[in-house]
């Protein structure tokens, strides 16, 4: 890693001090569940979004949790940690806001419409590692954040640019930063120390012949959520986007015909819940 | 409905079976209102047989739905216009693709 991308890791904003609290309890063996409600209840603010994600359509329990120690026994640790980690990164997204120039409205949408599919795709076809999905779909796009924080106006010209001129996004991002939008992304989670499905599916998100990865169902679901989902939105119109799925996608997951059609209303109902619940303006 | 060639083809027709190239690929959804521009297109791409709703179906459109589901196809189309051949399965993605966006559309148009 040279100067330039240490740098665009190093600037960009940290972690909240309750995630890392978290993190470092979730790997001592000994905590026990009442140690991280403790933890949480002196972050009140969190504890009440907390509460309302868990309440959600995204998590569709059968019954209404109303504490944060029920929380944590329901979702358990990990889970737990990965929602607070959903909040820290909507927080992120809020320090981006008043930028005039970078819409982060519409990067915050993406990533929650990749985040609610995924899991959705992830649950119905019971993959491995489906609690993790959501998150990773909320991470995949985290690389375009920082290299705006660190780049600003030149990273909005080039994304407008290659949208313009059908380029593709990832090949100008490396000729410019020398790293694309997928790598930073994964360093940073790197950085943060998430899990390896998570830095995978950031760091693959693109790639073509998913099945050389060890994480291949995982990162096929984030890929086909992304398409799904800029599709639908439109989000973002650079020429590497709207792909047709290769069959091995569709291999890898086990799809098949008759798939789509189960999915669809979950996601239509999902999808607003969770915008009104992670708000960022 | 009723089949018709591409001189009985009216505007304002709505389709009731989706159109597809030699490959089988779909190039027009069913319930698309044709327009001049469709016209045009059929004959650049040498077609000569549609099934469209007749008077007798057209209770069954609501106008509304039919608006919002041909912005909801002709851009989805417009954005998979090289994609070649689809088999069974990627048909069934893009009509999923398709119903989502149009209800998407539909919900914000409703919030306005």
């Amino acid at each position: 890693m040279n100067n330039v991308n240490i740098n665009i890791i190093e600037n960009f904003p940290t972690l909240p001090t309750v995630y890392t609290a978290i993190l470092s309890k979730i790997q001592d063996p000994k905590t026990t569940a009442k140690d991280i409600s403790d933890l949480l209840i002196s972050d009140q603010a969190t504890t009440i979004k907390l509460l309302s994600l868990v309440n959600s359509s995204i998590f569709s329990f059968r019954k209404k949790i109303t504490t944060i120690s029920e929380a944590v026994t329901f979702l358990g640790f990990n889970e737990v940690r990965d929602t607070i980690l959903t909040l820290a990164v909507m927080n992120m997204m809020k320090l981006f806001r008043y930028n005039k120039n970078f819409n982060v409205i519409e990067l915050w949408k993406h990533s929650i419409a990749v985040g609610i599919i995924s899991k959705i795709i992830a649950k119905k076809l019971n993959l491995e590692n489906n609690e993790e999905l959501f998150i990773s779909g909320i991470l995949h796009d985290i690389g375009k954040l920082a290299l705006y924080n660190s780049y600003k106006n030149t990273y909005v010209d080039l994304i407008k640019n290659s949208s313009e001129n059908n380029l593709s996004l990832l090949i100008e991002e490396k000729k410019m930063f020398s790293l694309n939008h997928s790598e930073i992304g994964s360093l940073l989670a790197k950085k943060w120390n998430l899990s390896k499905v998570i830095t995978d599916t950031i760091e693959y998100h693109h790639s073509k012949n998913i099945e050389q990865y060890e994480n291949s169902p995982a990162i096929a679901c984030i890929y086909l959520a992304n398409q799904i989902a800029n599709l639908i939105w439109n989000f973002n119109t650079a020429s590497d986007i709207f792909e047709k799925p290769s069959n091995s996608i569709w291999e890898i997951l086990g799809i098949n015909k008759g798939f789509f059609n189960k999915i669809k209303d979950e996601i239509l109902i999902t999808y607003e819940d969770s915008l009104n619940i992670l708000k960022i303006n | 409905m009723i089949t018709v060639n591409l001189e009985s083809l009216k505007l304002g027709m709505v389709l009731a079976k989706p159109i597809k190239n030699r490959f089988g690929q779909i190039m027009l959804g069913e319930n698309v209102k044709i327009e001049e521009k469709h016209l045009n297109m059929f004959k650049m791409w040498g077609l000569d047989e549609f099934v469209v709703f007749d008077e007798k179906d057209s209770k069954l459109i609501s106008e509304d739905k039919d608006e919002i589901r041909e912005l909801a196809n002709n851009q989805v189309l417009n954005d998979i216009f090289n994609w070649g051949v689809l088999n069974e399965l990627e048909n069934e993605y893009i009509e999923f693709i398709i119903d989502l966006k149009a209800s998407f559309i539909k919900k914000e148009k409703k919030n306005e």
